[in-house]
C-alpha cells in the first residue's frame, strides 16, 4: 500500500514539473496562481521522496481497492494524455456571457498597460465606460490588430462575426469571456466557430458600442496562453 | 493489516491493476482516434476539471504534511493539556489558530481531523477546519489586494468577522458530541493507522503523508469532476434575468461558490469580477466558499459522513446570507 500511495505522489510530482518546465500550465492556471505550480513541485517532491523512504522502510500488502484509488488520482493526467490542450471556446463564451455579450457575472477586465496594442477586452470595456476608452485610447478610426477565435460565425461571406478571449483570475474555472463585434472584410471567407483568427481593421464607433471593420481576417494559430 | 519487515517485496492484486491499466489505456486510445475529445463540451468540462484539481492539490498535501508533522512531533501531553481546557476556550482559540494556518480549505480538513484524533475537542477543531481557509494570512491579504480601490479594508474585515462567526456556531452545532461519534470510522488499513514511529520520524511523516494525500486527492479529483460537470449544466447566463435583490444575489453566488469550487486564497479575484452582484452578495461568496463546495461535500462526507454535509449546509448558508445582508446595509 505504501508503495501504491508513494506512487501516486511521483506521478504528480513528474506531472507537475512537466506542466510548469513546459508552459502548459498557463492552461489551467491564472497568473495570480501560477506559483501553485512550483509550491506543488516542491511539495510533492519532498512527499515523494517521504513515502518513498516509507514504504522501503514497512511494505505491505496493497489491496485492489487501494490500486483503484491510485487510478482515480492519476484520472487528471489520464483525462489531459486523451484530451491534449483543451480550450474553452464558442460553447464557454455562449454560457458564461449575459445579454448583449457581455459576461453574465459581471467582469473587472484585467489591468492592461495604457499605452498597450488594443485588444478584445479594451474594445468590450471600451463600450461600457467612457472613461475606459478614453484611458485606453479606444476611438473612431483606430487601427487594431486582435488575436482571437470565433464565438459567433458569420451567416456568410463577409459577414459579421464575434471574436473572443477570455481571461482567468484564479483558474480557467473562473474564466471570464470577452467579445468584439468584427464586420467582416467584403469578400472574404466566413471563418469557423472557435477558429483562431487575427483581425486587421478599424475601430468604428456604433452607438455606444465599439466594433472592427475588419480590412483583413487571417486563420491563425491559438497563442500558447490563449487568455488575457 | 499485514507487513513485511524492511524488505521492498509489496503483494498487489495482479489482475485488477492490469484490469484498470488495459482499460485506462482502450479509453484514452478511444477517445483520441474518434476524436470524441474534439467537442467543445468535452474540452470545456476536461479543462475546467484539470484547473480545479491542480489549484487544490498542493494545498491537500500542505495539510497532510501539517496533519502527519502534528502527528509525529506534537507530544500527547500537549493534547492532553488542550484537551483539558474548557470547550468555550478551546473554540475561540481554535479560531486564533486558524489565523496562523496558511492553508485553504482542503489542507485543513485532515488537519482538523488529526487534532480531533488527539484530543481536541470536536467543536474546536471543527471551527479551526472552517476558520483557517478565511482567516489566514494569505487570504485576508489576497482579499484586500483584489478589492483595492473597493471598500478593500471593510471586505477584509467582513470576511474574517462573518467567517468567525460561521466558523464558531457551526463548531458548536455540529461538533457537540464526541470524536467517535463525528469522525468516520476508516476502513481497516486504510488512511488512519496506529504508529509507532519505529521506522524513524521521516518515515512515520512520509507513511503519515501518503495516507493522507491519497485519502483526500481522490476525494478532490471526484469533487473537480462534479464541479466541471456542474459548470457545464448550470451555466452562468442561467441568471440572466433574475432580479437581483440582495437576497437572491447572495443566494446565487452562495450557490456558484458552490460550484465553481474554487481555493479561498485567489477567489477573492474572482468575486470581485462579480460586478452585477451587490458587495454583501460577494462577501457571501467568500464566506460561503471556503465553509462548502463540491469538493468539500466529498472530503467532509468522507471523513465526517454524509448527514454532516447538510448539517453543516444548514447551518452554515443563513449565517452567511444574514451576515451578508447585514454587511451590505452597512457598507452601502
Amino acid at each position: 500500500m505504501n508503495l501504491v500511495r508513494a506512487s501516486a505522489l511521483v506521478a504528480w510530482a513528474l506531472f507537475f514539473a512537466w506542466l510548469w518546465l513546459s508552459g502548459a500550465a498557463d492552461r489551467y492556471v491564472g497568473p495570480r496562481t501560477a506559483w501553485v505550480v512550483p509550491f506543488g513541485i516542491l511539495l510533492l517532491g519532498a512527499a515523494a521522496v517521504l513515502a518513498c523512504l516509507a514504504a522501503t522502510s514497512r511494505s505491505d500488502r496493497a489491496r485492489p481497492r487501494d490500486v483503484i484509488g491510485l487510478a482515480v488520482l492519476l484520472t487528471p493526467m489520464l483525462a489531459l494524455v486523451a484530451v491534449p490542450e483543451p480550450d474553452l471556446g464558442a460553447l464557454a463564451v455562449n454560457q458564461r456571457s449575459g445579454p448583449g455579450g457581455v459576461p453574465a457575472l459581471g467582469s473587472a477586465p484585467p489591468p492592461r498597460s495604457p499605452s498597450g496594442p488594443l485588444s478584445v477586452v479594451d474594445l468590450q470595456e471600451a463600450s461600457r465606460s467612457a472613461e475606459y476608452a478614453l484611458r485606453r485610447g479606444v476611438r473612431d478610426g483606430r487601427r487594431v490588430e486582435l488575436l482571437g477565435f470565433v464565438s459567433r460565425a458569420a451567416s456568410g461571406a463577409g459577414g459579421d462575426f464575434d471574436l473572443a478571449r477570455f481571461s482567468i483570475f484564479c483558474c480557467a474555472a473562473d474564466a471570464v469571456p470577452y467579445v468584439a463585434r468584427i464586420r467582416g472584410a467584403a469578400g472574404a471567407a466566413a471563418p469557423r466557430v472557435d477558429a483562431w483568427v487575427r483581425v486587421r481593421g478599424i475601430v468604428r464607433r456604433e452607438g455606444d458600442r465599439f466594433v472592427v471593420v475588419a480590412e483583413r481576417v487571417t486563420t491563425d494559430r491559438a497563442p500558447e496562453n490563449p487568455y488575457l | 493489516m499485514t507487513t513485511v519487515p524492511a524488505t521492498l517485496s509489496v503483494r498487489v492484486s495482479r489482475a485488477p491493476a492490469a484490469g484498470l491499466a488495459a482499460a485506462a489505456l482502450l479509453a484514452v486510445a478511444t477517445i483520441r482516434l474518434t476524436g470524441a475529445g474534439d467537442g467543445a463540451a468535452v474540452q470545456n468540462v476536461v479543462l475546467v476539471f484539470a484547473s480545479i484539481v491542480m489549484e487544490a492539490l498542493p494545498f491537500v498535501l500542505l495539510g497532510a504534511f501539517v496533519s502527519g508533522l502534528i502527528e509525529v512531533f506534537v507530544p500527547e501531553r500537549w493534547f492532553a493539556a488542550v484537551g483539558r481546557l474548557p470547550v468555550r476556550l478551546q473554540v475561540p482559540g481554535a479560531v486564533v489558530g486558524g489565523m496562523a494556518f496558511p492553508v485553504c480549505e482542503c489542507g485543513s480538513v485532515p488537519v482538523a481531523r488529526r487534532l480531533i484524533l488527539r484530543g481536541v475537542h470536536p467543536a474546536a477543531g471543527l471551527t479551526f477546519m472552517l476558520a483557517a481557509p478565511v482567516l489566514n494570512p494569505v487570504v485576508l491579504l489576497s482579499t484586500f489586494v483584489a478589492y483595492q480601490g473597493r471598500d478593500a479594508v471593510a471586505m477584509v474585515v467582513g470576511r474574517a468577522a462573518l467567517g468567525a462567526v460561521v466558523a464558531m456556531t457551526a463548531g458548536w452545532a455540529l461538533g457537540g458530541g464526541r470524536a467517535a461519534r463525528l469522525l468516520v470510522r476508516p476502513r481497516s488499513g486504510e488512511h488512519d493507522h496506529d504508529h509507532d514511529h519505529s521506522e524513524g520520524r521521516a518515515a512515520a511523516v512520509g507513511s503519515h503523508v501518503a495516507a493522507d494525500f491519497f485519502f483526500m486527492g481522490r476525494l478532490v479529483v471526484l469533487g473537480g469532476a462534479l464541479a466541471a460537470l456542474a459548470q457545464l449544466a448550470v451555466p452562468q447566463n442561467a441568471i440572466s434575468g433574475v432580479l437581483l435583490s440582495p437576497v437572491t444575489g447572495g443566494l446565487i453566488l452562495m450557490a456558484f461558490a458552490f460550484v465553481l469550487s474554487l481555493c479561498s486564497e485567489a477567489d477573492a479575484f474572482v468575486a470581485v469580477s462579480f460586478t452585477v452582484f451587490p458587495l454583501g452578495a460577494q462577501l457571501a461568496f467568500l464566506v460561503f466558499g471556503p465553509v462548502l463546495d463540491v469538493k468539500l461535500a466529498l472530503l467532509y462526507g468522507a471523513t465526517f459522513g454524509r448527514g454532516f454535509v447538510l448539517r453543516l449546509a444548514a447551518v452554515a448558508a443563513p449565517i452567511a446570507l444574514v451576515g451578508s445582508l447585514w454587511f451590505g446595509a452597512v457598507v452601502q
